[in-house]
């Protein structure tokens, strides 16, 4: 195994453990402030921990007595803004990394310009960040972070700031750049899941509260986050229920399940209706033949 | 009432009123000079030396500013220390000190009789009275104006980039030189030049600390005071100078702060 990670941070009440193989790409996902952020800060070496330790590639990182620095960590993170250093052209941002460790001038551009080509830049090489789009410049910050030929990739919501018309083409550089490379994502995005990571484990609470392959945690999701982030309701039982199969009506019925509306969203041509912890879709017509306002008691059949 | 760009007619008098009492010294100075005897007046032995003299001394404290200032700025906007409050208002002190308390307290530090007085004189070395002096009390009352401008530069950056270049490998020195100094460099060049030109106008701590030696401590701001009583041609045409090195000072200054500049 080539990542492990086990440390508590009591100021942020995370208690992590993690353990990622070599080559292999996980997803991490979690609601807003569910540690996922720590998790990459212990990782990256910004965040020290209260106790516990990391291990990458047998080395460790944090431990007890032990420190090391982030830019002595083989560590590399992708942020949600691209940050490409502004005073620097596309190439010299690239070429940062190697620069940095040591590698000669020559070198470290003829690195910075594979990578610039591995990710479709190539033709940017000679301009200024304030110059690229937020797609073209967080291509740039991959290939900036690859450059460094990190031991792990971190990325963090690394295409939740861009315009949605860009995303389908950098999740393909993505996965191109992420097979077979030791990486871990914080996403909201369930394609994202799908689509770049072989494992899943979901954080809530500074906890690791689920894990496993990506189709099994999220086709079967054993949380309520993990079963929302793929539209389906977990229901006590544990069994999911896909929102257009609940019933809604404003009279008891038998085997109906009572609750009070707590919010109501237009989705396209759905109206879904929020019961407690379950989600029902309706047809407009329907939604508006049952008058349903906020506060209203109501009746679930599934 | 009427009002110019949204702004009220009686506060666009008073305005013209403010920048009359600044410009109207200037114009004071420049109906005064002795055109004829102008150019003879400004390169006579004694200006030329106390220019030279100030320029030089201005120079190597601007210097000074830049070597122990910046890292000054870097502690005081990146670190967290006990007491991290009071040492910065103590080191922006100089910018409020009266100059010629700044003089006599730099006096009772490196004069004879001072606290270091005794060391320096142990190495052979007088600082009082000396151009070392002069560059030393020119530095005391300049070096805010450069930790004062780096701070809040450093403070508006924030240090985002220098996270990301940690985690490409770059070592804090690294860090420092090729991403922190590049972000910041408009704030240090127009807070170098601010010193520059604040040093250059010292007077009250130099003549304390330095008196005023032709040559050697006798910079432009005290050469023109002291020919004021003696030759006030001279003193006017050496003023007039100054003012120009101020203006040309000003717009250097403002060009530095403009950050388009550094982008090709």
């Amino acid at each position: 195994m080539t990542l492990t990670l086990d440390a508590r941070v009591a100021s942020r009440g995370a208690d992590l453990s993690l353990t990622v193989e070599a080559g292999e790409t996980v997803a991490v996902l979690g609601a807003n402030g569910a540690g996922k952020s720590t998790m990459l800060g212990l990782l990256a070496g910004l965040v020290r921990p209260d106790s516990g330790s990391g291990v990458l590639d047998g080395e460790t990182l944090f431990g007890p007595g032990v420190w090391v620095p982030p830019h002595r960590r083989g560590v590399s993170l992708l942020a949600q803004e691209a940050l490409l250093f502004p005073h620097l052209s596309v190439l010299e941002n690239v070429a940062f990394g190697p620069r940095s460790s040591g590698v000669g001038s020559p070198a470290s551009r003829a690195r910075a310009l594979a990578w610039l080509a591995e990710v479709d830049a190539t033709e940017f090489a000679s301009r200024r960040p304030a110059q690229l789009s937020g797609g073209q410049a967080q291509r740039v910050a991959i290939a900036r972070a690859l450059a460094t030929e990190p031991k792990l990739l971190l990325l963090d919501e690394p295409m939740a700031a861009l315009d949605v018309t860009v995303v389908p083409a950098l999740r393909a550089v993505l996965k191109r750049v992420l097979a077979g490379r030791t990486a871990i994502i914080v996403t909201h995005d369930v394609v994202d899941a799908f689509t770049l990571a072989d494992r899943v484990i979901v954080i809530d609470g500074g906890r690791v509260i689920d894990s496993g392959p990506t189709r099994q945690v999220l086709q079967h999701p054993r949380t309520p986050f993990a079963a929302a982030l793929v539209g389906l309701n977990l229901l006590p039982d544990g069994r999911t229920v896909a929102p257009s199969d609940v019933t809604v009506s404003t009279s008891a019925r038998a085997g109906a399940v009572a609750g009070t509306v707590d919010g109501i969203e237009t989705r396209g041509d759905l109206v879904r209706v929020r019961v407690g912890d379950l989600a029902a879709d309706l047809a407009p017509a329907r939604f508006a033949d049952l008058g349903l306002a906020p506060g209203d008691r109501v009746w679930l059949n599934y | 009432m009427k009002t110019l760009g949204g702004v009220p007619r009686w506060v666009v008098v008073i305005a013209c009123v403010g920048a009359a009492f600044i410009l109207l010294p200037l114009v004071a100075i420049i109906s005064r000079v002795n055109w004829s005897q102008f150019i003879p007046l400004i390169t006579s032995q004694e200006s030329v030396a106390a220019l030279v003299l100030s320029l030089k001394t201005a120079g190597i404290s601007t210097l000074l500013c830049l070597v122990f200032g910046v890292p000054v700025a870097l502690v005081l906007a990146r670190t967290r220390f006990p007491g991290q409050r009071v040492v910065r208002a103590l080191v922006l002190l100089p910018l409020v000190l009266p100059p010629v308390v700044a003089g006599i307290a730099l006096l009772y530090t490196f004069g004879r009789q001072g606290l270091l007085g005794s060391t320096f004189t142990f190495l052979g070395i007088q600082i009082a009275f000396s151009t070392t002096a002069v560059i030393l009390a020119e530095t005391f009352v300049a070096i805010p104006f450069l930790i004062l401008s780096l701070e809040g530069a450093l403070r508006t950056a924030g240090s985002k980039y220098e996270v990301v270049a940690a985690t490409l490998g770059a070592s804090p020195t690294v860090v420092l030189w090729r991403v922190t100094l590049p972000l910041i460099a408009p704030a240090l060049i127009s807070g170098a030049i601010l010193s520059f030109a604040r040093a250059l106008g010292e007077f009250g701590a130099t003549i304390t600390f330095a008196g005023s030696l032709q040559g050697v401590t006798q910079t432009l701001p005290l050469d023109i005071y002291l020919q004021l009583e003696t030759n006030p041609d001279a003193a006017v045409a050496m003023s007039l100078v100054l003012v120009a090195v101020s203006i040309i000072v000003v717009g250097l200054a403002h060009r530095g702060a403009n950050p388009e500049l550094f982008r090709p």
